[in-house]
């Protein structure tokens, strides 16, 4: 099992005076999926990404890259991964292009001029390569941060809080190269403090808090129709209306919308029952109860989601 | 070692595509400028044997003004309190009636002490490595600390690259910034001061006396490449110097106000370390290795040239090696 998978953690822990920032962490990456850390600012995920990535010493634990102990061949290990540690800084007086060829330079195989085209065309800076990277906006030096990246087609990719100051654009761009790296089989580690985004972006999420792993699960798993009832949200003109009329459901109201628990499957029907009983419907959105649940109790309250 | 190479190269790009380094050769190149204007501007064509019996009054005067002072700090107290007024009057009338014996020696002769061509002035402008020095501890100071500042630590750092080796590519970095900036001096000194006092052969010999009145001829071009050659001995070792503060420290202002302070307090220290038998083995006083080039006699009984550079070398290896066992420990968050 060790040998497939991309990225391994064992024990890891990072003990910063009496307390452990990150404590006893154990999980695996395989190829092609995209694993998202997800918590609460300070849980301790870029600590976690720094140990992965060598710039920390690890109190405790094994970190192994391809079945590869990283402590023991940090050469290899560097090789096969490309990352960006928080915000992706960049030599701001130099240009998008020198920025690359730095970076490039660094990689232990040779990389071309044609490599370095297709990766700036991948994420679509063809127009602004050539300008110093102070000229840039934050979103352009964020996909500047996954060129430098992905250059050396490492078999790992960790981005730290990747969409951190972007916009829906930007976020959705974001997630368009993920898509086409993981196709290629890249495994990819992101973090977030964002639920909704994690949902949208991961194959399976890590819940982390105070450093210690609360929950691992499947995002797909909890989206596709296992039997298990998912929380069903309508925007309708007349909640209470529908609630009298349509017995069947167990209705809720909350904040002016129609709640209730329901299969996938159902949601189809349920919304025909509506429109059969004259009520407007203007929106549907299903939400994922268990992780939702599990992540807003961990964020008392919830205030970031 | 292709790789050690592409490294180095990455450095001295961030080292030459920023403007701070193009200043730096600027002021230098006008510095250079700027002296050959001020000296060529001092008395050239004044009679020289009228301008030597001159200065030859002047420190006539001057022997004359310390004399005077002793004298009436003796009058009036005893001679204790006088030798604390005036420490070091003995060897200050010895070292001025030195400079009146080489005057008087260049009359007799009839040899022109106040000759000036191209390897004359490069030997004036060696001064300016005082200059450079500071330019060498800035770059030095900096080029671990910006990494940090500018955030990018973390980018460089992440790559199929031991700590070592990204040290060693930075400092060799430091290394060629020195040896580059020191080359400049040598070639705008070279042509600035051909062209404003003229160009003379290589072998030019000036006439010195040393201080028991010898009269000796010197290789000016000679000279002025063995200053060069200690210069850039202890140029390296400042550097080390502020390299491992700003490793240590990650701070460049930090290191390069340190490194400031042990090009300008050098003397001072020294100064107060003569009491010692061990002052010897500090840094400071063997930093200064041009003493032993002017033929000046060193601050310790036993300072030898080569028992300077020993001791540089040893403090050299202790600053790097520190480094290289802090920078491979440190946990680079932030």
């Amino acid at each position: 099992m060790e040998s497939s998978s991309v990225l391994e953690l064992r024990n890891v822990t990072k003990k910063l005076g009496n307390k452990n920032v990150v404590d006893d962490l154990s999980f695996s990456i395989q190829s092609g999926e995209v694993f998202g850390l997800l918590g609460p600012n300070g849980a301790g995920k870029t600590t976690t990404i720094r140990m992965i990535a060598g710039l920390i010493s690890k109190s405790n634990g094994k970190v192994f890259i391809n079945g590869v102990d990283a402590d023991e061949n940090f050469k290899q290990v560097m090789s096969e991964m490309g990352a960006i540690v928080e915000n992706p800084e960049m030599y701001k007086f130099l240009t998008g292009y020198q920025n690359l060829l730095h970076f490039a330079r660094m990689a232990q195989v040779s990389i071309t001029k044609e490599r370095i085209k297709e990766v700036i065309k991948l994420v679509d800076l063809e127009k602004n390569i050539h300008r110093k990277v102070k000229t840039y906006s934050l979103g352009m030096r964020q996909r500047l941060g996954v060129a430098q990246a992905i250059l050396h087609k490492p078999s790992l990719l960790i981005f730290d809080e990747p969409t951190n100051g972007l916009d829906p654009q930007g976020i959705y761009e974001f997630r368009t190269y993920l898509k086409k790296l993981t196709e290629q089989g890249v495994a990819v580690m992101v973090s977030s403090h964002l639920l909704a985004e994690m949902q949208q972006m991961c194959d399976r999420v890590a819940i982390i808090q105070e450093g210690k792993l609360i929950d691992i699960s499947s995002v797909h798993e909890l989206r596709e129709d296992h039997g298990a009832d998912t929380l069903v949200q309508f925007e309708v003109d007349q909640p209470e209306l529908a609630k009298e009329k349509l017995t069947d459901f167990e209705f809720e109201i909350v904040d002016g919308y129609l709640q209730c628990p329901a299969k996938r499957s159902d949601i189809p029907s349920i919304n025909k029952k509506l429109v059969q009983a004259n009520i407007q419907v203007f929106g549907i959105s299903s939400k994922n109860p268990s992780l939702e649940e599990k992540f807003l109790a961990i964020t008392k309250g919830g205030e970031e989601v | 070692m292709m790789k050690l190479f592409s490294l180095v190269y990455n450095e001295n790009i961030k080292v030459f595509k920023r403007i701070r380094t193009w200043i730096m050769f600027g002021i230098m190149a006008f510095a250079v400028l700027l002296m050959a204007f001020l000296m060529h501007q001092g008395g050239q064509n004044q009679d020289w044997e009228q301008r030597a019996q001159d200065e030859i009054q002047r420190y006539e005067d001057q022997i004359e003004a310390i004399n005077e002072s002793m004298q009436q700090a003796e009058n009036q107290e005893n001679s204790e309190q006088a030798q604390q007024v005036m420490p070091n009057a003995e060897e200050e009338i010895s070292s001025i009636q030195g400079q009146i014996d080489r005057l008087e020696s260049h009359l007799e002769e009839g040899k022109n002490p106040y000759e000036r061509n191209v390897w004359t002035f490069m030997s004036d402008s060696t001064g300016l490595i005082a200059l450079i020095s500071l330019f060498v501890v800035i770059v030095a100071a900096d080029i671990v600390a910006s990494e940090f500042s500018w955030g990018t630590i973390k980018m460089l750092m992440i790559r199929p690259f031991t700590r070592g080796e990204i040290l060693l590519s930075k400092f060799t970095t430091v290394v060629l910034f020195q040896i580059i900036i020191l080359a400049l001096l040598l070639m705008t000194s070279w042509l600035i001061g051909g062209m404003y006092f003229g160009f003379a052969p290589l072998d030019y010999e000036s006439i010195t006396f040393t201080n028991s009145g010898q009269m000796e001829a010197e290789t000016v071009s000679i000279e002025v490449l063995k200053i060069y050659g200690v210069e850039f001995i202890r140029l390296l070792v400042i550097a080390s110097l502020a390299f491992m503060i700003s490793t240590i420290m990650r701070s460049n202002t930090f290191a390069i106000g340190i490194g400031v302070f042990i090009l300008l307090s050098g003397n001072i220290i020294t100064g107060l370390l003569r009491q010692y038998e061990w002052g010897k083995y500090v840094l400071f006083p063997n930093l200064n290795l041009t003493q032993y080039i002017h033929n000046l006699s060193p601050p310790f009984e036993g300072m030898t040239l080569p028992f300077s550079i020993g001791v540089n070398a040893v403090y050299f290896v202790i600053f790097m090696g520190l480094t290289w066992y802090i920078f491979k420990k440190r946990d680079i968050a932030g």
